[in-house]
């Protein structure tokens, strides 16, 4: 069964529906269990960190985009009164091209943290000081002299293809080419995705849309600066604190770079404000670390926003060629779609991604996608929710409005006609469970804002996004206090209200209310192992861990209450937060509180906890965004008008928070297609780096993103969830751009749509 | 069973071929046919590669039952923001 809500909840006199019935705490709207702390000033963040004797850093960064590094002179910085340490990549551990596992490259990675003997962007690290004052640190790391000898950059993709163009990396060998490369390459990576005969079938097509599209570097934007603080001890174990996406994530990276095993550091979250996959890796820990190994005294290092635009983040831009056929009916006959993607200066960008997400809402038998991971001298690219779908969807989507204005028809009746259902199987091969892109799309043709007349000079454009979501390992422990409330323990790092979607799964499993549990991040020593927060994959698995754990904390209090009552456990069950005896009515149901009292007698302390893999059951997401927009004809001056979210969320634990991240993603993606971009000199030097030269969208750009919940239930979550946070950003930019072009009556291919761009299409 | 191979493990171990024969009830045991017959396959597909079976797709794939799956399909792992 699905449903479509928030709209329906303004409905004055509005009956709840059978599936609402069914929780008490899920669905509901309660206060954030961190919101007080976050609002009054009192959370602390990586950069709040305070430690006895704790030294300042700051970091030599290169002023060059490309250049090898011949000598580092830290002398004089070294004699200036209170710096007590300089490190370089010597200081980190040794490791080779083949120190890899499947998630990261550590050699590249320790390339990136600190420079070898090349500097590969403008802004990357070569050296980093420890100081007893933030302005002593600052102004040592000023007075480190760096010899170069300057190469030329390489800053876009088609630099970087031609030939005899400088080569960024000489240990990067095309991969995936028919025949082994041999010579290095600034083209790392060639990826395939094939369903059916796409080149044979074009010729049954009778109408083709056939173009190309382009996009640029832009940056998750996140508020809060990259910071942390370590400590190392002369025992050779190591604490840091920092904000990230994921403290096991963290340890294991800032071990392998600074040589040490892993269960010798420790990891303690702070709040984080603002990842969106940018603080899925690390820069500043094993400098922090390593700098503490080498003073005896803690370090803190927190990153200004101009480091974090020259050296962190961002995401890929790229280029799209997108080749799709139909015939006259507007059924899709074919469609083919070649991905160029920066990945910086390491390789690995998103573009497989782009590759498998491109086509996935549609039901096409023949599709091939090609993919090139391409080095450029800029930051190494870093995850951005969705990771590599908002340019491979901003091409598909803007190619099936351009089919539809052929065919005359409307385009989400051309969706509706193509869209993926339970059964179909998309490009890279899996075949779809219960999905709700069908729903999203009808709850856009049913909306009010579908139905709005539009002006002179407006546009209305549409677009669809998909996103996998993911398991993965999750840890969780359920506590019962003495006073019979509840402590609720993960290893995620909190990025988007998951404290509060885990105390609600909680509370509804146990049957008690959502302010008798407390929800915590815990650091690394005090829960076991969890993937980091990210790929919409935590109220989903990690939700799952703690329903498991909150069962196997209802298993122990039957148990508990049955010794009690002296009973056999088999006659005790859980109902509405109590322990019953089903065959004896004379003995009251025992609550959590009463449990809680009980505890001691009966065995001790009692909780529950739960270490899984989520491998399955991790619901495909899909959303449909509408986006309406002015255009001044005279500046080319965009403004979105009206802007409505919609998606299929599986079931919303807490709807407010899953409003917010659709329009969070919403507001980023419209950022992306109007404004944002990365603007480098000649040089390879990033020019605008903060954010009145870099524009994220703000509230008065804005108007207020309306959001549709469609929820059709996901079959492998015992509440029925789906991830959310991924899917809502990869429609924007297509749902702009169509926007823009219907607006003007002229195709708009090249993001970001700044007013010049505009300009000189409507002359 | 048919097994499918990404492009860079089909151009590295297979000649080219991205569709493979395999028998087995469990993915490992597939895995071990494809291995003696490409020699390195496997480890090969054990960095950063997902397994697509039916409707899921598994990362940290491992003994999965595979004696009702029509196909096995290998891609790159899930990553995500």
């Amino acid at each position: 069964m699905s449903s479509v809500r928030t709209e329906e909840l303004t409905r004055p006199n509005r009956k709840a529906t059978e599936e609402e019935n069914k929780f008490k705490v899920i669905g509901t709207r309660p206060v954030r269990p961190d919101g007080i702390d976050k609002v009054t000033g009192k959370a602390n963040f990586g950069a709040d960190i305070v430690l006895n004797g704790m030294l300042y850093g700051a970091i030599h960064r290169s002023k060059h985009a490309h250049a090898l590094i011949k000598k580092v002179d830290v002398s004089k910085a070294l004699k200036l009164e209170g710096v007590k340490s300089i490190i370089t990549h010597s200081d980190l551990a040794t490791l080779k091209p083949t120190d890899k596992n499947s998630n990261v490259n550590f050699f590249d990675l320790a390339r990136n943290v600190l420079a070898k003997d090349k500097v590969l962007y403008d802004g990357h690290a070569i050296a980093a000081v420890a100081a007893i004052s933030q302005t002593i640190a600052n102004e040592a790391a000023r007075l480190i002299e760096v010899e170069y000898k300057i190469l030329k950059p390489v800053m876009n993709i088609k630099t970087a293809e031609k030939k005899n163009t400088p080569i960024i990396d000489k240990n990067i060998f095309t991969e995936g080419l028919k025949e082994p490369a041999k010579k290095p390459s600034n083209i790392a990576k060639k990826v395939e995705f094939l369903l059916g005969d796409p080149d044979k079938t074009f010729e049954q097509a009778e109408i083709v849309v056939d173009r190309k599209y382009s996009t640029q570097t832009v940056h998750q934007g996140y508020i809060e600066p990259h910071a942390c603080a370590a400590s190392y001890t002369k025992d050779n174990q190591a604490t840091i604190w920092c904000s990230s996406q994921g403290a096991f994530m963290v340890r294991a990276y800032t071990a392998k770079l600074c040589g040490l095993e892993t269960s010798k550091i420790k990891v303690i979250p702070a709040e984080i404000g603002g990842g969106f996959g940018g603080k899925t890796t690390i820069y500043l820990e094993p400098l922090a670390v390593k700098l503490s190994e080498k003073t005896g005294r803690p370090v803190k290092i927190v990153m200004n926003r101009t480091e974090v635009m020259r050296a962190t983040g961002p995401t890929s831009g790229g280029t799209a060629h997108v080749k799709l056929g139909a015939d006259k009916k507007g059924n899709f006959i074919a469609g083919l779609i070649e991905l160029k993607y920066e990945a910086g200066a390491f390789a690995g960008s998103p573009v497989g991604l782009g590759c498998m997400t491109a086509f996935a809402p549609y039901n096409l038998k023949h599709v091939k996608c090609t993919g090139w991971d391409v080095l450029v001298n800029r930051p190494k690219a870093a995850a951005y929710r969705a990771p590599g779908a908002p340019v491979a969807a901003f091409a598909v989507e803007s190619a099936i409005d351009e089919l539809a204005s052929k065919l005359q028809m409307d385009p989400i009746h051309l969706r509706l006609k193509n869209c993926a259902t339970e059964g179909t199987t998309a490009p890279y091969g899996v075949t779809f469970d219960k999905i709700g892109h069908k729903e999203c799309l009808e709850a856009a043709l049913n909306s009010n804002h579908y139905r709005k007349k539009l002006k002179p000079y407006q546009g209305r454009g549409i677009a669809s996004g998909f996103w996998f979501n993911i398991g993965g390992n999750s840890s969780a422990e359920i506590m019962i206090n003495e006073d019979g409330n509840v402590t609720v323990a993960t290893g995620n790092p909190d990025i988007g209200g998951s404290r509060a979607s885990m105390a609600m799964m909680a509370a509804e499993t146990l049957g008690i209310n959502m302010e008798n549990v407390k929800p915590i991040v815990a650091d690394t020593e005090s829960i076991p192992y969890s993937d980091l927060t990210g790929g919409s994959r935590v109220t989903f698995a990690t939700g799952k861990a703690v329903i498991e754990a909150a069962e196997d904390m209802i298993t122990e209090m039957c148990k508990r209450a049955a010794k009690f009552w002296k009973v056999d456990p088999a006659q005790v069950e859980w109902k509405n937060g109590k322990a019953i005896c089903i065959e004896r009515t004379d003995i009251e149901p025992m609550s959590m509180k009463q449990i809680a009292k009980i505890a001691f007698k009966t065995g001790g302390a009692i909780s529950g906890k739960a270490n899984i893999n989520v491998k399955k059951g991790a619901g495909p997401g899909f959303g449909l965004h509408i986006c309406d927009v002015e255009v001044d004809p005279e500046t080319g001056r965009v403004t979105v008008l009206k802007y409505t979210a919609i998606q299929d969320v599986g079931k919303a634990i807490h709807p407010s928070y899953v409003e917010g991240q659709l329009q969070g993603g919403a507001a980023q993606g419209i950022g992306w297609a109007l404004n944002e971009e990365y603007v480098y000199s000649k040089d390879g030097n990033l020019m605008n780096t903060g954010f009145l030269d870099y524009r994220i969208p703000v509230a008065s750009d804005l108007p207020m993103i309306e959001t549709i919940l469609v929820e059709v239930p996901n079959p492998g979550h015992p509440f029925g969830v789906r991830g959310v946070g991924e899917t809502p950003i990869v429609p924007p930019l297509g749902a702009v751009a169509n926007a823009v072009s219907n607006a003007i009556g002229r195709r708009m291919t090249d993001l970001p749509l700044n007013p010049i761009k505009i300009l000189s299409e409507i002359g | 069973m048919k097994v499918f191979i990404p492009s860079q493990i089909a151009n590295g171990y297979t000649n080219g071929l991205h569709e493979l024969n395999a028998e087995g009830e469990k993915l490992d045991q597939v895995i071990r046919s494809l291995d003696d017959q490409y020699p390195g396959i496997k480890n090969a597909l054990s960095e950063g590669f997902a397994c697509a079976l039916e409707n899921e797709i598994i990362h940290d794939w491992f003994d999965e039952d595979i004696k009702d799956v029509k196909s096995v399909r290998f891609i790159p792992a899930i990553e995500g923001g």
